[in-house]
């Protein structure tokens, strides 16, 4: 990880309401979570680096570059 | 001629591919879990195109004995068109697409557009609609028995094949009941429990006590004594596949620690399938009087994997992985006369969309795919058959009608019924 880029680890059960390239406001929303009033928000603001999955843990890795 | 002409059309499209990556690995975040195979996505030498696109012949049978259902893990139409125009050229077909019924599934689940493999698995496999995430029961947490599980109790054979994680989604789906996908250790242990005769994949890092190295459990059960205790062979390299005896009835093959690579020395989803069917068949005629068959889950796990990394020649390499698996039960299948063949996906991912090239009489052998997600998309996806009842299969249907079908076919009633 670079200096000013913060990781994200996101379940990857619901589908996500961003994708790379995007800018995000931190508390924006990441991914929305039928059933729950708490979506999973991006911690800081930034832009979507980059989004990979991990299929061993089920998660997307959602790396927001600070300051986008 | 023709076939060498297709031959060398076929190479020129393997070469055509720009996607180097022989030797990498996929490192995931700061904490890396998942090493990709080492191998060269471009070689596809592995793969042999059918000689003929002409769809395999439909069957006067009507007795279903068997049932290979396979399962392509976000294997989308665009996944399947993809993979045959590389492989097979204009015209050609894959093994899959040669399958006399076609038609299409839709994917939704309880809770979600678009689902995820858990929901997806527990559709293809009980009957039922339920959340994102949770494994062979109802959103309420009433669990529903599987095709799987009503076959068995019917006194047929069954197994799993898949080359993920024996206790990821769409495995776990036809042989556990856990509310949350996650419970892989759970999962494992109720895989042993249900008596699958056959289960090959990767995983076995949730069959291993804590205390052993490699182990994914944070307790001190070994699934693997409790395998063996419960009758099974236990297994673990090429060398002791090859030396299984057509006659042992129970099987844990656990090839990795974590999924499997999908190369060699590994064996390949289509050996493991044609290993399966003749243990499947032997098992059968040892436990019964041999009148019931068997029932076969196979899954290409990873194409799935392929498509989340939005990757279009890894997701080609899993689906002709897969399509060999396919050629093997077909292969089965139209020798025994009795074996109902399906091809489906739990659902699509990457969201893939074949958007130009591929014109050879231009001299354009590229394909051009656009990616719309990193996770799974709602689209239908795709179904094949083969066999007797294969027409039932015909059409727009919903994943949950599958297994209604299947165990209508197998005279299983009713069906969905709750695990009491």
């Amino acid at each position: 990880m670079s200096e000013g880029e913060t990781i994200l680890r996101v379940d990857a059960t619901y589908p996500l309401e961003v994708t790379d390239g995007d800018v995000v406001r931190g508390g924006e929303t990441i991914q929305k979570v039928p059933d729950t009033d708490e979506p999973i928000v991006a911690p800081v603001s930034g832009t979507i680096k980059s989004i990979q999955f991990d299929p061993a843990h089920h998660e997307f890795i959602i790396v927001i570059a600070s300051g986008g | 001629m023709r076939r060498t002409v297709r031959a060398l059309l076929t190479t020129a499209f393997f070469l055509s591919l720009t996607i180097v990556l022989v030797g990498t690995s996929l490192t995931i975040g700061a904490n890396a879990t998942y090493e990709t195979a080492k191998v060269d996505v471009n070689d596809l030498s592995f793969y042999q195109p059918s000689i003929t696109s002409e769809p395999y012949p439909l069957t006067s049978a009507t007795r279903v004995k068997n049932v290979i259902l396979c399962i392509g893990d976000g294997m989308g139409v665009s996944q399947v068109a993809l993979a045959s125009a590389k492989a097979t050229g204009p015209g050609g077909k894959l093994h899959m697409e040669r399958l006399p019924v076609s038609g299409l599934v839709r994917t939704y689940s309880a809770n979600s557009r678009v689902t995820d493999s858990a929901a997806a698995g527990t559709a293809l496999a009980c009957g039922v609609k339920t959340n994102n995430g949770m494994i062979g029961m109802a959103p309420d947490g009433q669990a529903y028995i599987s095709i799987l599980e009503a076959a068995k109790a019917k006194g047929l054979a069954t197994g799993l094949v898949a080359t993920c994680t024996m206790t990821h989604a769409t495995p776990a789906s036809f042989g556990s009941h856990v509310r949350s996908r996650k419970l892989e250790p759970a999962i494992a242990e109720q895989l042993i429990a249900n008596k699958v005769n056959v289960l090959f994949g990767g995983g076995r890092k949730y069959f291993l006590p804590k205390s052993d190295a490699g182990s994914g459990r944070k307790d001190e059960i070994d699934v693997i004594a409790q395998a063996r205790e419960a009758g099974y062979k236990c297994i673990q390299t090429p060398a002791e596949l090859r030396s299984v005896n057509d006659n042992d009835s129970h099987l844990l093959g656990l090839f990795q620690l974590d999924a499997l690579t999908t190369a060699e020395p590994e064996p390949s989803l289509a050996l493991l399938t044609r290993k399966a069917i003749r243990v499947l068949k032997r098992a059968n005629l040892n436990s019964t009087d041999g009148r019931y068959g068997f029932f076969l889950m196979i899954e290409g796990s990873q194409i799935d994997w392929e498509c989340h990394a939005n990757k279009a020649a890894g997701s080609i390499r899993q689906t002709l992985l897969f399509d060999q698996a396919v050629e093997a039960a077909v292969d089965f299948a139209q020798r025994d006369g009795n074996t109902l063949v399906i091809v489906t996906a739990d659902h699509e991912t990457g969201g893939m969309t074949l958007i130009g090239g591929g014109n050879e009489d231009k001299g354009d052998s590229d394909l051009a795919v656009r990616w719309s997600t990193k996770g799974h998309s709602g689209t239908p996806v795709g179904i094949w058959a083969l066999g007797p009842g294969a027409m039932r299969f015909a059409g727009v249907q919903d994943n949950t009608d599958i297994p209604k079908k299947i165990a209508l076919l197998l005279g299983i009633r009713p069906f969905p019924q709750p695990v009491k």
